[in-house]
């Protein structure tokens, strides 16, 4: 299972998402808007400028023949009486002769002169248009009109467009951020009573919010599931239940019958035998009920803090004589002040079931160790053996009830034991894994440490 | 010993009823929580047998009743109802064992022997002696025939159950409970790894052996003079 940190970030969220494109494909369109208002004021401007440019050439050539001077002196003059006109004058040769600006680049064709274009801009003009002609002696006239009124207004569209889209668009960036964490923030809630229901409390449902949108309706709709699973859950545990639990009774009396025909007819080994199957099946029987208890999560209102290193060593001592026995050696390496909140019993018999397991399923002469350490607030488990092992193959369908793997037919048990440990580790939110020891087996074990 | 029996099944009923007469005992029976406790409470018995769930008045209400009215006869709750918790319930209410149904009836017949002997010696005593071998239960101490005995924890605690039922059988179930505090049933040889080692600590090298195997049922601690 994927950790919630890892896919829980809002800016992962489809939603956030959805809202960054949003801005971007806005912010295009804004752009899109600016230029072709820029460009209608441009048009503008040349519509407006052109006639007056065309004019003002007229009259100065028009000025210079009638009174006999040169272009030259007539431009001189009228740069003295024009502020909002310039003038440029150069000869075949490039080199200037009159006005006051330079010459322009292109000058035959019409333009839009700023400071980044036109370097000898004069003080306090913003932008010149204009358009120069060849005349009948070769030198090139450049008139252009003062068009600072259009480039302020440009400036001002531009500061104006500026300000309302990226207004908009941060507004609209903080509103779909708060939208998303307000969306995973109950994404997460569903997610987590999810989680809840996974870990086994079928029981558990997803708060609405009471305002009927859609997650409201995805809330409803997996609420109504889980009630359905939970009932079928319920019926087939309780179907379970009922059957181990109604065959106790008979079962319970065929054995004192037993035990009293035995009392009358001692002799006959028959009624041992009997006797000794019928324990087996109550035996069986109530291992099933008891795990079908730890799976319903019935016992998890009595946690206390339990005190594992105690525990596991005390075990661990208790077992060191019955491995002695068969051959093995059992021994431990248990860390200090491993506490965690559980059911002391349980994890008593969680312990028990493990460290029999191994004992029952190695040879004499073989090491068992059980070892216990905590890191990161993780307390990990690990009886280790150098018995057979298990096949990969089989690792996970030992935890299944009544598995009992081909080599461990010939030994005593029901396969009920690791079904038992799993549920445990489950009903206290541990994890649990069988790993190769090469040769042997290792079963792992993580829980929670109380904080 | 008289032994009054509350039960509502009539076969588990006659059933302990015929077991326990069998052994010598006097029993009498009720069906229901209000009738034991009428009885328990107007005639004097060595031990009680009370089912949990019972019709009338429930197990926890006729031992919560019979207490309250300082009546102390040591009782035995008989239930199908086996969780820890339940247990604890059943002990707190005053209570002083617990059988879960389905239960063999020398387990039945071992507690009852061990409930009312601990009732008949109110004071617990510090030192034990069986024979030559004496515990003491302060000092920690084990010994048989002067010689001192070295016991672990776990083996002191054992032979000292065993040896506070001195006389009588102990199943392994008691032991079990008792001395690791187990409520199932382990797969393997615990009991017997133990008392074995025990027995040749407490046993070998002295003239007779005072730990005995009850054969399917578990140990009792006695001196028995050979023959």
């Amino acid at each position: 299972m994927r950790a919630p940190a890892e896919r829980g970030s809002v800016f992962r969220m489809a939603s956030f998402r959805l809202a960054v494109l949003g801005t971007m494909l806005s912010t295009i369109g804004a752009i899109i808007v600016f230029a072709m208002i820029y460009g209608a004021t441009a048009r503008a401007a040349r519509q407006e400028f052109s006639p007056i440019v065309a004019g003002d050439r007229a009259d100065l050539i028009a000025d210079a023949l009638s009174s006999g001077s040169s272009l030259r002196s007539e431009i001189e003059l009228a740069t003295l009486q024009e502020r909002h006109t310039f003038y440029a004058l150069t000869d075949t040769n490039g080199v200037e002769r009159a006005g006051n600006i330079p010459m322009p680049s292109n000058p035959l064709l019409w333009r839009h002169l700023t400071r980044w274009n036109l370097p000898g801009m004069p003080p306090g003009v913003r932008a010149i248009d204009g358009i120069g002609q060849r005349l009948s002696d070769g030198d090139i006239l450049f008139i252009g009109e003062d068009a600072s009124v259009f480039a302020r207004l440009n400036t001002e569209i531009a500061w104006v467009f500026a300000g309302v889209f990226g207004f908009m668009i941060s507004l609209g960036l903080v509103m779909s951020l708060l939208i998303a964490l307000y969306s995973l923030q109950r994404v997460r809630a569903i997610s987590e009573a999810s989680r809840q229901i996974v870990a086994g409390d079928l029981s558990h449902r997803i708060k609405l919010y009471g305002i009927d949108d859609e997650l409201d309706f995805l809330t409803t709709d997996l609420n109504l599931m889980l009630a359905t699973i939970d009932r079928l859950v319920e019926t087939a545990r309780q179907v379970t239940s009922d059957i181990a639990h109604d065959l106790r009774a008979p079962l319970t009396r065929l054995r004192d019958h037993l035990v009293q025909a035995q009392r009358r007819t001692v002799t006959d080994p028959g009624y041992a035998q009997a006797l000794q199957q019928v324990e087996q099946i109550i035996a069986i029987f109530a291992a099933l009920l008891r795990i079908a208890e730890v799976e319903a999560g019935a016992v998890q209102g009595h946690f206390e803090q339990v005190d594992l290193s105690t525990l596991c060593r005390a075990l661990a001592e208790s077992y060191e004589p019955v491995a002695e026995d068969r051959g093995q050696r059992l021994t431990h390496a248990i860390a200090d002040d491993l506490i965690i909140q559980g059911d002391t019993a349980l994890i008593t018999q969680m312990m028990v079931n493990l460290i029999e397991n191994a004992i029952r399923h190695c040879p004499p002469g073989i090491a068992i160790t059980l070892a216990a350490h905590a890191q990161d607030r993780v307390l990990t488990i690990e009886l280790a053996d150098r018995g057979p092992g298990i096949r990969d193959a089989d690792r996970e369908r030992v935890f299944r009830r009544f598995v009992r793997l081909d080599a461990a037919r010939t030994t005593a048990g029901h396969g009920l034991g690791l079904a038992l440990v799993n549920a445990v580790v489950g009903l206290h939110g541990g994890t649990i894994a069988l790993l190769d020891h090469a040769p042997g087996l290792i079963v792992r074990i993580t829980l929670k440490l109380t904080a | 010993m008289r032994i009054l029996v509350i039960e509502d099944d009539p076969h588990t009923l006659e059933f302990i009823r015929s077991e326990l007469a069998a052994g010598g005992d006097e029993v009498t029976t009720a069906p229901d929580g209000r009738a034991g406790l009428l009885m328990a409470a107007t005639t004097d018995f060595d031990a009680m047998v009370v089912d949990r769930m019972l019709p009338q008045l429930d197990g926890l209400g006729v031992v919560t009743a019979l207490r309250s009215m300082a009546i102390a006869t040591p009782v035995i709750f008989l239930t199908a109802l086996g969780r820890v918790d339940e247990r604890v319930e059943g002990l707190r209410a005053g209570a002083d064992d617990y059988l879960v149904k389905p239960f063999a009836i020398e387990e039945l017949v071992a507690r009852i022997g061990a409930i009312a002997r601990r009732h008949a010696y109110k004071r617990p005593a510090t030192t034990l002696a069986v024979h030559d071998l004496t515990l003491d239960r302060l000092s920690q101490v084990a010994t048989r025939a002067g010689q001192r005995i070295e016991l672990k924890p776990r083996e002191f605690r054992l032979l000292e159950f065993l040896m506070l039922n001195a006389g009588r059988v102990v199943t392994r179930t008691m032991l079990l409970e008792a001395v690791w505090d187990f409520h199932f049933d382990p797969q393997t040889s615990l009991v017997e790894s133990h008392v074995s080692r025990i027995r040749a600590k407490v046993d070998r090298g002295f003239d007779c052996e005072l730990i005995h195997t009850v054969w399917g049922v578990g140990y009792r601690v006695a001196h028995e003079s050979p023959g």
